[in-house]
């Protein structure tokens, strides 16, 4: 069975270097993002609790906490250990989530969301350390949260001219759409048209397969010779780009305007 | 990341605040989201609509300062309301069971316009 460890500082700014170990560890199984996601947020509260409630004087700098993964088979266990003094959080009751906001806790729905998106968790005072032990089976669940985005994605045609046309694309892309921007592309690229803005500030989320968007984006302009301008990229698609290296094939630009002089040169 | 824009609506019925709330809310950062709420209230604004549609993430944190800012309202006779949660924000609002007790809707536009 391998195992793999990253220790942390006691200290929120930390925890989501946590969380993407964990996110990685399913994904690297062939998890979904949706369950690569369930493990994203399950470590982030069981991280949050340990900051809050594990050292309740003053915050610590030093590496208290470890976030190690095991995976055998189709089962990835996640264990957050911690050496503040002993404590059970599953030995606190639920909140209940029918509860009107009047008698509603404001706290604990943190191990409350660990219970619900985790198979199985336990908890053992070890060596000096709490360790609370999460298992989830990764059965490649499809990603099943199309409740409002992943179901639409809109893409406007702002304005087209003989040259240059400016898309708007908006939702939630993940693998399954990876197509629909080059797709749209393609059609104005036959209609004699090789500029393109694609004002990307209406897109809500991409996924990491998602960003097969983008490359197919790229290939299809590469070979048919059109031009390229990504205008206003959210802050986090640019972090994805970048961790991709995306940001260094596509041309880029802070604002529309910025954009027609970069197409105009 | 986390961006708030707001914009005041006065021309309408009754003024609303309209809090685009844009990026990832955590453990790190949950505290901005319930002082920019905050400082919104004690200015004297009161109805809000918390537009969701580029808040890509929300842990526990987020939802408890949510519910903070709800329960500050209340008394004051104010609303809060969101709008277009993105897919995993709406999962983990249908986890706390809050999307049966805020009002939650489709568009900003609806959130508006509803009585």
């Amino acid at each position: 069975m391998e195992q793999e460890c990253l220790r942390i500082a006691c200290i929120f700014d930390e925890i989501a270097r946590a969380c993407e170990f964990a996110q990685n560890a399913a994904l690297g199984m062939g998890s979904s993002d949706l369950e690569a996601y369930h493990c994203y947020l399950a470590v982030d509260e069981a991280c949050t609790n340990v900051v809050e409630h594990g050292r309740r004087e003053e915050s610590s700098a030093e590496a208290c906490i470890e976030v190690c993964f095991q995976r055998e088979g189709e089962r990835l266990t996640l264990i957050i250990s911690d050496d503040s003094g002993p404590f059970d959080p599953l030995a606190q009751p639920d909140p209940d989530p029918a509860v009107g906001l009047a008698g509603r806790e404001s706290g604990g729905w943190g191990i409350y969301f660990i219970k619900r998106l985790m198979d199985d968790v336990r908890y053992v005072r070890k060596d000096g350390r709490n360790h609370l032990i999460l298992s989830k089976r990764i059965r490649q669940i499809p990603d099943s949260a199309p409740s409002i985005d992943a179901m639409r994605h809109p893409i406007a045609v702002v304005t087209s001219g003989a040259k240059l046309v400016k898309i708007a694309p908006s939702g939630h892309y993940d693998a399954r759409c990876a197509n629909l921007l080059s797709d749209e592309v393609a059609r104005w690229t036959d209609a004699g048209r090789s500029q393109f803005i694609i004002d990307m500030s209406g897109v809500s989320y991409i996924s990491s397969g998602g960003l097969k968007l983008l490359v197919n984006l790229w290939q299809r302009a590469r070979e048919r010779r059109t031009r390229i301008v990504l205008a206003m990229i959210p802050v986090y698609i640019r972090e994805l780009m970048e961790v991709s290296g995306l940001d260094l094939i596509f041309n880029t630009a802070e604002t529309i305007e910025q954009a027609e002089a970069i197409l105009s040169k | 990341m986390l961006e708030f824009q707001t914009t005041h609506l006065n021309d309408t019925e009754t003024p609303m605040s309209i809090v685009e709330v844009r990026g990832r809310v955590d453990s790190s950062n949950a505290s901005e989201l319930g002082e920019h709420l905050t400082s919104l209230i004690e200015q004297g604004h009161i109805r809000f609509v918390l537009d969701f549609s580029l808040l890509v993430y929300m842990s526990s944190a987020g939802l408890r300062e949510l519910v903070n800012a709800y329960r500050r309202l209340q008394p004051l006779g104010g609303d809060l309301r969101l709008a277009n949660p993105t897919a995993r924000v709406r999962d983990v609002l249908e986890l706390a069971g809050l999307h049966t007790v805020l009002r939650v809707y489709a568009t900003r536009q609806d959130a508006v316009k509803s009585q």
